[in-house]
């Protein structure tokens, strides 16, 4: 078993399927502190609350605000976190708008566990 | 050479006649038919262009030899017409053994024809100029053309008499036919062969079949030619043709006051004019008018079967559009469960000791597999849709059973109920259900926990079929009563109740899934004998059924892709239940139509026929 990395910065993981959720959670949660939310204003509370999260693994089809909404409002509130978006499309239009917001890459679903883990390992690095 | 008016409507005939064989002949050279039909024309063609000239001329010699070559042309001309049918009808029999055995006799004969007085004697001075004067036996050559024209024609009818499938063949058959008949018509210039003084009109007629041919052959693809004409131009030959018409007729008039009459001054010819065109401006203008009617619009039956054809191919278009956002919907759909599952499999000998892994794992795995499953199964629904089982269904009372069996979730989530059926609105809230002595349809939950808890998957009747009504029954004794909207009029339509009800379903689920917060569903059903939906009138009458929330409402760049395979804006929404809805009242001969307005609502109308045919 991998011993957990508890650097200080958190990731927090919004995805409002449970599925992908608890995937993630599973992928990374040996490596990484994590907060799980399942829609995207709560995930805006949750940055304005708290100082300590790095990263933000964003999901793109969410029934409410929307991930590129999220990802909007984010960068408005703070650019200093990254943002790697998640998406079901195989869409270059969604991957490039998501780039062009300002977020740090994107996966596409289904995705593996070992391309999760060097993703955000490299993103948190940076 | 002084040119006699009377050489005028020949001689455009003739060009006419030439004009059309060349260009028959240059448009498809390869088939037997259209060389036939140029020689056809260019031997059609002597004839008018031969009087055209004697008309003219003032030498009786050269005005004897036109008239025989005009005659004798004749002869051949209705030989190659009676082959060209032949061959158009597909007969090949012994009849176009004898029509070219001919053609070498005719040939051979020629000289002795034109050197013999017996057959034309020479030729009238008739007021029009020189015309030909028949001899004793001109009757043979005569009966000879009329049968070569009559023998064709008449097999022209009998094949259209035998209604043949072939439309084309048929309509082409038909224009032939009209145009043969012109052609016989045009021998009424055979009576001032025999010393009466007529002018003779065959080349009118004779313009009148060219006119027919050239319609036949835009319009019916005649001689396998398709052409594509434009407006300006038939305008233009039609005016010329009009006009010539109409110098012709003015000459002839203008003779009628002069000769016959006995006016001998110009104001005859005047009045002849006057008299011409006023008939004439009406008369271009119906011709117009028919051109533009008949050349470049359609006519109704025509219409009719081109949006027959446009329908299929957008419906087929449609079903493959459907298809490959099935398709493509399907894929994304089911990606996500199997990512989740692929991921707690990839973990389980890692984590098998963890007893929260372990749960989790049954509980995840457990729930994406009937996800997968729920998707399967609404895809079978969606794409194999079981034959409907139509029966005389009281819809007040469908809509009525579907309400009760959700009533459940209505309370759940805060939902009032109201309906509307055909005699004013019939409010169930508690106090009005305490009045009226009917069971409420909407009551106020207390447990704020059931609240939260919408339904994961609304759009999915699956879940829902599990859940037992009887329970609710029990749960809620006061609530359900499914002989609630009974004692409203029963409205009966041809419908499979099954499918209708699943069709209700999906659409009551969607709006409890727009109310998080609670609020009003209002359903409304009539029945209509001359309101259409928005956007049409029918008058058949139909049955109306409104169904309104007042929930979050859905994005107009979303509203064109809600009956859309797989479009889903909801949690866990497989995005089929709208499809289904839309393609169950589609198959009851109905339509639906939607209405949404963010923040204030949405209202789906259906509209479903009495009886189904």
């Amino acid at each position: 078993m991998t011993t957990p990395n508890h650097s200080s910065k958190k990731i927090l993981i919004c995805d409002d399927e449970e599925g992908i959720r608890e995937s993630l959670k599973l992928i990374l949660e040996d490596h990484f502190p994590l907060i799980l939310t399942d829609n995207g204003e709560q995930s805006l509370d949750i940055l304005k609350n708290s100082s300590d999260i790095g990263l933000v693994l964003l999901d793109i089809k969410m029934p409410q605000a929307s991930g590129l909404d999220v990802l909007k409002r984010i960068k408005e509130d703070r650019p200093d976190i990254q943002v790697i978006i998640i998406t079901g499309y195989k869409s270059v239009e969604t991957a490039t708008e998501a780039v062009r917001l300002g977020a740090g890459g994107y996966i596409i679903k289904p995705f593996k566990s070992e391309e999760i883990l060097s993703t955000v390992k490299k993103h948190v690095k940076e | 050479m002084h040119i006699s008016p009377y050489s005028i409507l020949p001689f455009f005939s003739s060009i006419s006649i030439l004009s059309l064989g060349i260009l028959v002949f240059l448009k498809n050279r390869s088939t037997r038919l259209n060389k036939l039909f140029l020689y056809f024309c260019g031997s059609l063609f002597l004839w008018p262009f031969c009087y055209s000239i004697t008309y003219s001329i003032k030498s009786y010699d050269l005005a004897l030899i036109l008239s025989k070559t005009a005659c004798f042309t004749v002869i051949i001309s209705s030989a190659l017409f009676y082959e060209i049918i032949l061959i158009f009808l597909d007969i090949k029999n012994k009849e176009i053994f004898f029509v070219r055995l001919f053609y070498p006799i005719y040939f051979i004969s020629l000289p002795v024809l034109y050197l013999s007085d017996n057959l034309l004697s020479g030729v009238h001075t008739y007021y029009f100029g020189y015309y030909s004067k028949a001899g004793p036996f001109y009757f043979i050559p005569m009966l000879l053309s009329y049968f070569f024209m009559g023998r064709p024609a008449y097999l022209l009818l009998k094949y259209i008499q035998s209604k043949k499938l072939d439309q084309k063949k048929n309509a082409q058959a038909k224009y032939f036919l009209a145009g043969s008949f012109f052609i016989i018509a045009a021998s009424v210039d055979y009576i001032p062969k025999y010393n009466i003084e007529f002018y003779p009109i065959g080349s009118l007629l004779a313009l009148f079949w060219v006119a027919t041919m050239t319609y036949a052959i835009l319009k019916h693809q005649l001689m396998n030619i398709n052409i594509a004409l434009k407006k300006s131009l038939v305008y233009s030959i039609l005016i010329t043709l009009i006009s010539i018409v109409f110098l012709t007729l003015v000459l002839l008039l203008e003779r009628v006051f002069q000769g016959i009459l006995g006016y001998d001054t110009r104001i005859g010819s005047v009045i002849a004019a006057l008299i011409i065109a006023s008939i004439f401006a009406p008369l271009r203008n119906y011709i117009q008018h028919f051109v533009d009617k008949r050349l470049f619009k359609a006519t109704t039956s025509e219409l009719a079967d081109q949006v027959e054809h446009y329908k299929k191919e957008v419906a087929q278009s449609d079903k493959l559009k459907a298809i490959s956002t099935l398709a493509s919907g399907m894929a994304h759909e089911v990606k996500n469960p199997l990512t989740a599952i692929k991921t707690f499999a990839e973990y389980l000998p890692e984590k098998w000791e963890d007893l929260e892994f372990r749960n989790k794992f049954s509980k995840i795995v457990g729930n994406e597999v009937d996800r997968i499953d729920n998707i399967v199964h609404q895809l079978l629904d969606f794409a194999k849709p079981s034959p409907l089982q139509l029966k005389e269904t009281d819809i007040s009372q469908l809509i009525s059973d579907t309400l009760s069996f959700l009533n459940s979730e209505f309370i759940k989530n805060n939902i009032t109920v109201e309906t509307n059926l055909e005699q004013g609105i019939k409010d169930y809230r508690i106090n009005g259900s305490e009045k009226t002595g009917l069971n409420p349809l909407i009551l106020k939950s207390s447990n704020p926990e059931l609240n939260q808890s919408s339904n994961p998957d609304s759009a999915n009747p699956l879940i829902l079929k599990s859940s037992n009504p009887e329970l609710n029954q029990s749960s809620n004794p006061d609530s359900t009563n499914p002989s609630i909207l009974q004692s409203s009029n029963p409205i009966f339509i041809n419908a499979d109740p099954a499918r209708l009800k699943q069709a209700f379903l999906n659409l009551f689920l969607n709006a409890i899934d727009a109310m998080p917060e609670g609020g009003i569903l209002a359903v409304r059903c009539t029945v209509n004998s001359s309101r259409g939906t928005s956007h049409t009138v029918n008058h058949t009458p139909h049955t109306v059924i409104t169904i309104k929330d007042t929930g979050l409402g859905i994005k107009k760049e979303d509203l064109q892709h809600i009956f859309d395979p797989f479009f889903s804006k909801k949690d866990n929404g497989t995005g089929l239940g709208l499809s289904i809805t839309s393609q169950i009242i589609q198959e009851h001969g109905g339509k639906i139509e939607v209405e949404s307005e963010v923040d204030k609502g949405t209202a789906f109308v259906i509209e479903l026929p009495e009886n189904r045919d």
